[in-house]
């Protein structure tokens, strides 16, 4: 038992745990009404920003969800409910990077997910993972992970983690595809 | 030693948000529900398991000053609190339905995997949380037999 009061098991429908007499919003603590108006006013503005990251992330969602499908900007907008330009603008202040560099680096995660993990071969892994040209994946591929999906099938990485896990944790970052082009520019 | 992980906790951002989400939707049970004066211990549980509750916290005063609870929820918001909680399931497909017919945000398809089989959703506050239902291992297969490896 808790100090304090007594344990309620029941799932209390009003939201006033049982014994209370007053809704728990009431009952908060404020400080002085000068205090009070500026944080109604903070409390506000947080209640916008959290409601568009809440869209902007189930847009992202969208996008490590259906990154097989052809997805374009209007589709992943309508998502979020927010217009085109608006979206692009938004997703890239939430997130870092535009919804288009965000799907191609989902896409090359889990192309090389597909390389490590099964014999399948190159092109339809590309075509397994959204995009429709060979050339665009495999300069995509490069660009991001600093050599060619031959290659990176050929170093052969093993990856411990939960499959769910490495899908959050090897999307390459920006900070990583840079370094490893610079190694691959020292030591060709 | 140490000898199970008894309690954990969730940001969240209403309590009584909360409540309609992890145990009106998602079937959880609320193990406690106490004032402690400064806050509302809220503590929920899955039904038949009584080791394990989860702590549904306000980021906010005393133990947080507005400015630095506002950039908990801003952040959690954009999915950033990472990986929230994971629940094993007999049947994930099924789970799968009921959450979706009840209106759960379904974040991650269900997928098969060489553990099981699992999909991911989100809390009304972006929090991520998984359910699987995991192949059986050779421990749960019982006792090794003869003839059996």
């Amino acid at each position: 038992m808790l100090p304090g009061g007594e344990i309620h098991g029941k799932y209390p429908a009003s939201g006033v745990p049982a014994g209370s007499k007053t809704p728990w919003r009431k009952r908060r603590r404020m400080g002085p009404p000068e205090q009070l108006s500026l944080l109604r006013e903070n409390h506000v503005v947080t209640l916008a920003v959290e409601q568009l990251n809440r869209r902007m992330l189930r847009a992202r969602d969208a996008i490590d969800r259906a990154y097989a499908q052809p997805l374009d900007i209007s589709r992943l907008a309508e998502v979020a409910h927010v217009s085109d330009a608006h979206f692009i603008r938004t997703f890239h202040a939430t997130f870092g990077e535009t919804p288009h560099r965000y799907l191609q680096r989902r896409r090359v995660e889990r192309a090389m997910f597909l390389l490590r993990e099964s014999q399948r071969n190159i092109t339809d892994i590309c075509l397994d993972v959204g995009f429709t040209s060979l050339g665009t994946f495999s300069r995509t591929f490069s660009d991001i992970v600093g050599e060619s999906p031959t290659d990176y099938r050929a170093r052969g990485y093993v990856m411990a983690a939960p499959t769910c896990f490495t899908m959050a944790w090897m999307r390459p970052s920006q900070e990583r595809a840079v370094l490893e082009k610079r190694a691959a520019a020292i030591s060709p | 030693m140490l000898n199970s992980i008894n309690i954990s906790h969730i940001f969240v951002f209403d309590q009584q948000q909360a409540l309609d989400f992890y145990v009106g939707k998602l079937g959880l049970e609320v193990s406690a529900d106490v004032d402690l004066g400064v806050m509302r211990w809220l503590t929920v549980r899955v039904p038949g398991d009584p080791t394990r509750d989860i702590l549904l916290e306000l980021p906010g005063s005393p133990a947080m000053d507005p400015k630095t609870a506002a950039q908990v929820r801003e952040l959690i918001s954009k999915g950033a609190s990472g990986f929230a909680a994971g629940f094993t399931t007999s049947d994930a497909k099924k789970t799968y339905e009921t959450f979706k017919a009840k209106g759960v945000e379904i974040a991650d398809d269900l997928t098969e995997r060489d553990y099981g089989t699992d999909f991911g959703i989100r809390d009304p506050f972006g929090n991520h949380i998984r359910i699987v239902q995991l192949v059986p291992t050779s421990h749960q297969l019982g006792p090794k037999v003869e003839g059996r490896r």
